[in-house]
């Protein structure tokens, strides 16, 4: 079955996203960005929308009625207003979808109802590292065995909100293997003292969205911290990234329509020889161009997410929208400020913003080259 | 004969220049873009190395003195070593060129359409000890490319002009000594009804607005300048009354604005070509100490190809500039090739920008490193000097010569 139609139930909460984008995250979005923070505030109200509940099964605490899906569909309202602040309120993210889809009960239990319930807490997610073919699985840190658990040692970067994190789920290669294989994925505790949340890391965009360095020193996790319920780990962390890619690739798309939005308006109030700008059709096509853009893009997100939700895999899928979804939401930003002209280059229009954090988003799960390395093993198996 | 080798006195210029961007310009210049401005050191120590050095498009400026390296290099082709240079410039810190004291942006104008008076008093004023700037001021709130539409208005009372209206977005406007601004007697006069004067600093009735604060280019001053019933003698007006009357001189004030671009937009055009090669060099370094160890060689083969690509497209750009330059010392109409170089080089660079940030990953939107900065100065060259827009608009008249092409 095709449809491109949100449940009634989603449109419903969309409506109550779009409000509170409106009434609390809009008029923070440039402060925070200056400030490098987002009011602390916002998180309690989020929460009080039950919004961090959206993407957890009902089971864990989470709404029935919603998806992954209707998870990417809210994602996009809030990052359309602002992505740094969907990025700090997104407290559970990717670390809370690992352990949903790799962990026993007993972990699930452990480091959920801490997030769910304390808009302050988080569970952090680890994957970058210096190493750019970190997301294909050739990660320099490691997880030595010992005992019955793991000595980990690494550095990973820009881990989002892993200043209040309660757990942090860590990638780390325990065996040679190729992909994902020999990868395991640890929960490593705030208080463990080989963990050390180091500087926060200052980025060109996303500024109130906080990432920082954490470094792994013979930092030792018992056999409970390993994420391994799942009956193929390789894939289900591989599933997860997914979910991120469908994701941030939405979250890319509304930056860049929240910007081809103000200059859409502008092309039709500002003059210049007489006519509307968009009047002189070099630039009606110049702005029409990454509208086609930006809803290809859309289109492809929202394909990864619905077969994350069926339970298919979606890794094809969750590739190409990501890379489509990046290069159109940075090229939209770029080309919104040309639409502004001089104005589009100053910080009192939000669209400089726009492009800083839209560059800085793309960058946030990989490049462009990682996610074809994995689309690219995917697809043609080494032999 | 076709040849594309670099004459060697514009190479020593070049090297002697990239030289002084490597070691006193790159070490400065990230702090400089936090603080939105450069230090005194600067001032004391690096702009004398440069004085003499004419940058303003080939088209005169330069103090009294001249000399400098303008004469070193021979000035049969002067066009040519301003876009040497501003490559060098541009890989440095792009805001380089406009925080050089002297009459900067100002100077051509004065140059080519003063009274040999008012050359005299106010390159004149440039000069001696400490750093001093002029401007251009031209962009108004509701004109920027459509330049015929600006409304700053002006009257002559007695012996003075008598300036009303808002100017935006004027580099170096709240430091120079004086500026080059643009009114006009009857907005639906077109540009037959502008004038253009020369006002100083502290002329009552001249404000300083807005100092912006800017995505990129934030070493610049860029400022508004607001303009209340502001005196300024006859005299001001650049070429005298005269330069204004008669059928053939109605649009005096527009050539004035417009004739230095054949060889100002191929300098803009190299100068993000500059941009563009800084970051492709981070890149390349970055690539060359990161992806040894744990690379799959057909990944690395994907990498390569981008490289070569950016390669292909910042070579091409580079002569595009080059051609531009050497019919501009050759005397030969230029106006397409210098549109064609303006636009490809900012367009390309933007592109380059993002590929290196894009490619370093998680690196490459780290906020103050030398990418970061790049890929947020790079976007205003596509802007200022003429939008990548009207550039098409340039190059389409020239392309359709068999039909009417307006701009409108
Ligand atoms: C950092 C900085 C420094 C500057 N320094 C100076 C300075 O020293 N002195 C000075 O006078 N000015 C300066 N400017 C201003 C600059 O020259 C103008 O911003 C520029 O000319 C564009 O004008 P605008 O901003 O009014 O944009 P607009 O002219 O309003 O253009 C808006 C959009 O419409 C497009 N457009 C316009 N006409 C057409 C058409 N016919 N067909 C298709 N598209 C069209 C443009 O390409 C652009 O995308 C500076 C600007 C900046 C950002």
């Amino acid at each position: 079955m095709i449809s491109f139609q949100p449940t009634d139930e989603e449109q419903q909460l969309l409506e109550t996203v779009r409000r509170f984008s409106e009434d609390v995250v809009i008029p923070d979005a440039r402060e925070a960005d200056v400030r490098g923070e987002i009011d602390p505030s916002i998180r309690g109200q989020y929460c009080e929308l039950g919004l961090h509940l959206l993407g957890i099964p009902e089971s864990l605490g989470g709404i029935g009625e919603f998806t992954l899906t209707s998870k990417l569909l809210m994602e996009e309202v809030l990052a359309n207003a602002s992505v740094s602040h969907a990025l700090a309120l997104d407290s559970a993210g990717l670390g809370a979808q690992a352990i949903i889809r790799l962990g026993s009960e007993a972990q699930q239990q452990h480091c959920l109802p801490p997030v769910l319930e304390e808009p302050n807490k988080a569970v952090a997610f680890a994957v970058s590292e210096a190493d750019l073919a970190s997301h294909t699985g050739h990660f320099q840190t490691r997880a030595e065995k010992k005992g019955g658990g793991y000595v980990l040692n690494g550095e990973k970067l820009a881990v989002l909100n892993a200043d209040r994190a309660e757990h942090i789920v860590v990638l780390a290669r325990a065996e040679s293997g190729s992909g994902f294989s020999g990868v395991k994925a640890l929960i490593v505790e705030k208080d463990n003292p080989g963990v050390t949340v180091g500087s926060r890391q200052k980025f060109m965009g996303l500024n109130a969205a906080p990432t920082f360095e954490v470094i792994f020193t013979d930092c030792e996790v018992s056999s409970e911290a390993e994420l391994c319920s799942a009956e193929n780990i390789a894939q289900e962390i591989v599933q997860v990234l997914n979910i991120g890619r469908a994701i941030n690739g939405a979250r890319n798309v509304a930056v860049g329509q929240a910007a081809l939005a103000m200059a859409v308006d502008y092309a039709q109030e500002r003059e210049a020889f007489g006519k509307k700008i968009c009047q002189h059709q070099g630039l009606a096509f110049f702005i029409v161009d990454k509208e086609v853009a930006l809803n290809a893009a859309q289109a492809l997100n929202y394909k990864a997410i619905s077969r994350v939700t069926q339970g298919k895999d979606a890794t094809q899928a969750a590739c190409l929208a990501i890379n489509y979804s990046n290069r159109a939401a940075v090229q939209a930003t770029i080309d919104s400020i040309q639409v502004f002209g001089g104005a589009g280059f100053m910080k009192d229009l939000n669209v400089e913003r726009y492009m800083r954090d839209a560059r800085t988003l793309a960058n946030v799960l990989g490049s462009e080259a990682e996610h074809n390395e994995v689309l690219g093993e995917y697809l043609y198996p080494a032999a | 004969m076709i040849e594309l080798e670099i004459p060697q006195n514009l190479k020593n210029i070049r090297d002697m220049l990239h030289g002084l961007m490597k070691s006193k310009v790159r070490p400065l210049c990230l702090q400089a873009d936090i603080d939105g401005k450069y230090p005194e050191s600067f001032y004391d120590e690096i702009a004398p190395m440069m004085s003499g050095m004419s940058l303003g498009g080939g088209g005169g400026g330069g103090g009294k003195k001249g000399g400098g390296m303008s004469e070193a290099a021979g000035m049969k082709n002067m066009a040519l070593m301003a876009i040497v240079a501003g490559e060098e410039i541009g890989w440095g810190d792009p805001t380089f060129a406009l925080n050089m004291p002297g009459p900067g942006t100002g100077g051509p104008a004065l140059a080519a359409r003063g009274t040999p008076e008012q050359k005299e008093k106010y390159f004149g004023m440039l000069e001696g000890k400490g750093a001093k700037w002029a401007a251009y001021g031209l962009t108004e709130p509701g004109a920027g490319s459509d330049v015929a539409n600006i409304k700053t208005n002006c009257r002559k009372e007695g012996n003075e002009w008598v300036i009303n209206g808002r100017k935006c977005f004027i580099s170096n406007g709240a430091k120079a000594e004086w500026t080059i601004v643009f009114a006009t007697v009857d907005p639906k006069l077109g540009h037959a009804g502008q004038r253009v004067f020369v006002v100083e600093k502290d002329t009552p009735g001249l404000t300083i607005g807005k100092i912006e604060n800017k995505l990129g280019f934030r070493a610049s001053e860029t400022a508004e300048m607001i303009f209340e019933e502001c005196r300024v003698p006859a005299e001001n007006l650049v070429g005298g009354e005269a330069a204004y009357e008669g059928k053939d001189k109605a649009k005096e004030g527009f050539k004035t604005a417009m004739q230095f671009f054949d060889t100002s937009r191929p300098m803009v055009g190299i100068m993000g070509v500059g941009i563009g090669r800084a970051a492709y060099e981070e890149l390349e370094a970055w690539i060359k100490d990161n992806y040894w160890l744990s690379r799959p060689i057909p990944r690395y083969a994907a990498i390569r190809d981008r490289l070569f690509e950016m390669q292909q497209k910042l070579e091409a750009a580079r002569l595009l500039c080059w051609k531009a330059a050497w019919m501009a010392d050759n005397g030969i109409a230029n106006t397409k090739e210098a549109s064609m170089s303006k636009m490809y080089g900012p367009g390309i660079a933007m592109e380059v920008c993002s590929e290196a940030v894009d490619i370093m990953g998680t690196h490459g939107s780290l906020a103050g490193t030398i990418v970061d900065k790049c890929y947020r100065d790079i976007k205003v060259f596509d802007i200022f000097e003429g939008t990548h827009q009207i550039q098409q608009t340039v190059i389409a008249k020239h392309l359709f010569d068999r039909v009417p092409m307006t701009t409108g």
